[in-house]
């Protein structure tokens, strides 16, 4: 149990709000406020003047390519989130309302009930529209990111190493692939993102999935399922000391190891 | 397709960093790239700040804005704006990694060396365009060294207040006083010139 009263309270209120508690006194400080929900402002006051120190600091411009990356990721986990979502049966508010009109509407007004549920489905195309414009918006944001690695590239460290550390690598296509474009864009060499296009399309029960392979074997570094457009994958998986990317098909959730010959592939 | 993404872009440098981070809750990367631009500069300055190194700063930087995408909803405007929000991100992982990586004596030859540096005929000699900015190291300015130097010591390295003790072979309660003085001191800047707080 804490022995913090009031007094210990205001000798240690200004170091609390600067993060400089032992990690002891902070657990104790804490309690306390949990107990005393009043002195909270009083903290948070205090709190408010020593966050201002973060502003204080002597500007530093981020490099471009943190921008890059991040926005890749954000980008690539945003298209995966919306292909889930996309992938998801029609809300099954649907299909329990067409179960109620069915059992509650007598036939003669089952034409009216046909038509809302018309006006309803419209809707929802409009709104499916709306969403392949923002993909759309997405995929050209991706082709600018990718063109301005390219564009980084200096040409002195091969013909895909940017000047930023950022490097493209063209993923060779085999089998029902072959007819599909990808890429891994590397950044500072160990981070990347995997862009495809034209992938084969796959059984419900199948997926895509990206390994990173190195001394030690395939690690698990990713799913993914083929889309209209370009589709990007975050490749979970550090690219140091890796030789190889490759995707293969898998069963639907992925596999430990791979279970098929790789439908693409690139050498790190 | 391009009037269409120049609109959008327009749009978004129009809207406030509460609407944008709400659109960002709901996925709208574009709303989370307005928000990047207008806040990664501060952000990386910060970071930059605490870890003292570009590469750290970098991936520093590269995680907090990660969880911004992420955890968008967890922001609570009451509890202040959307930059102090990130910056506190910036700062409490910053100093998490320092803590962590056992790199205080890089930390500590680093505010040695830098000690000079910290002087404020120097330190704020640069020009700032955030009035904000301004503000605060004016008010910065008005503190007397050794209260200025244990604020820092404490937010910026990361350092508890009895190991500011042991660095500076200063009684605990001095360090304590100091600290205590130097952020009324940081009030009292605002409070004299009838200035809010910046948020």
């Amino acid at each position: 149990m804490t022995d913090m009263n009031r007094g210990k309270f205001d000798d240690l209120k200004d170091a609390y709000a600067l993060g400089a508690l032992p990690e002891d006194e902070h657990r104790d400080f804490e309690a306390y406020l949990q107990a005393h929900p009043e002195s909270q402002s009083e903290v948070e006051d205090i709190a408010s003047i020593a966050a201002l120190l973060a502003i204080s600091p002597a500007g530093q411009e981020p490099p471009k390519r943190l921008r890059r990356s991040v926005m890749a990721m954000v980008n690539a986990e945003s298209a995966n989130s919306r292909q889930e979502r996309r992938q998801a049966s029609p809300p099954s508010s649907w299909r329990a309302s067409l179960d109620r009109l069915r059992d509650a509407f007598p036939a003669r007004i089952a034409l009216g009930a046909a038509a809302a549920l018309v006006v309803g489905l419209l809707s929802w195309n409009v709104l499916l529209q709306s969403e392949v414009q923002t993909l759309d918006g997405q995929n050209s944001e991706l082709q600018a990111e990718i063109e301005a690695a390219r564009a980084g590239a200096d040409g002195t460290g091969g013909a895909d190493a940017g000047a930023d550390g950022s490097r493209i690598l063209a993923m060779q296509a085999e089998g029902e692939a072959s007819g599909s474009d990808a890429e891994v864009m590397a950044f500072e060499g160990d981070r990347a993102v995997l862009v495809a296009q034209n992938m084969p399309t796959l059984p419900d029960d199948q997926t895509f999935q990206i390994w990173v392979i190195d001394d030690g074997g395939a690690q698990p570094s990713g799913l993914f399922q083929p889309g209209e457009g370009p589709v990007a994958t975050v490749v979970e998986q550090s690219l140091e000391g890796a030789e190889t990317v490759a995707v293969t098909v898998e069963p639907s959730g992925g596999s430990p190891q791979p279970t098929t010959d790789p439908m693409l592939s690139a050498q790190l | 397709m391009i009037e269409m993404m120049a609109n959008n872009s327009k749009k978004y440098l129009s809207l406030a960093d509460e609407d944008l981070i709400s659109m960002v809750g709901g996925e709208d990367p574009d709303a989370f790239a307005a928000l990047y631009d207008r806040h990664s500069r501060a952000a990386f300055s910060l970071g930059y700040r605490i870890m003292g190194q570009r590469q750290t700063a970098e991936d520093l930087v590269q995680e907090v804005f990660l969880k911004v995408w992420r955890s968008a909803n967890s922001y609570r405007a009451g509890r202040g704006s959307v930059r102090t929000w990130i910056l506190s991100i910036v700062h409490h992982r910053g100093i998490d990694q320092l803590r962590a990586t056992a790199s205080r004596q890089r930390t500590k030859d680093r505010f040695e060396a830098s000690a000079e540096k910290s002087q404020p005929s120097e330190a704020f000699a640069e020009t700032w365009r955030n009035s904000q900015r301004d503000q605060v190291r004016e008010a910065l300015k008005t503190l007397p060294e050794e209260q200025l130097k244990i604020l820092e010591l404490a937010y910026f390295s990361g350092y508890t207040h009895v190991e500011i003790s042991k660095l500076m072979n200063l009684p605990l309660g001095t360090v304590k006083g100091r600290m205590r003085l130097g952020l009324k001191k940081m009030r009292d800047y605002f409070d004299s010139r009838d200035v809010a707080v910046p948020r």
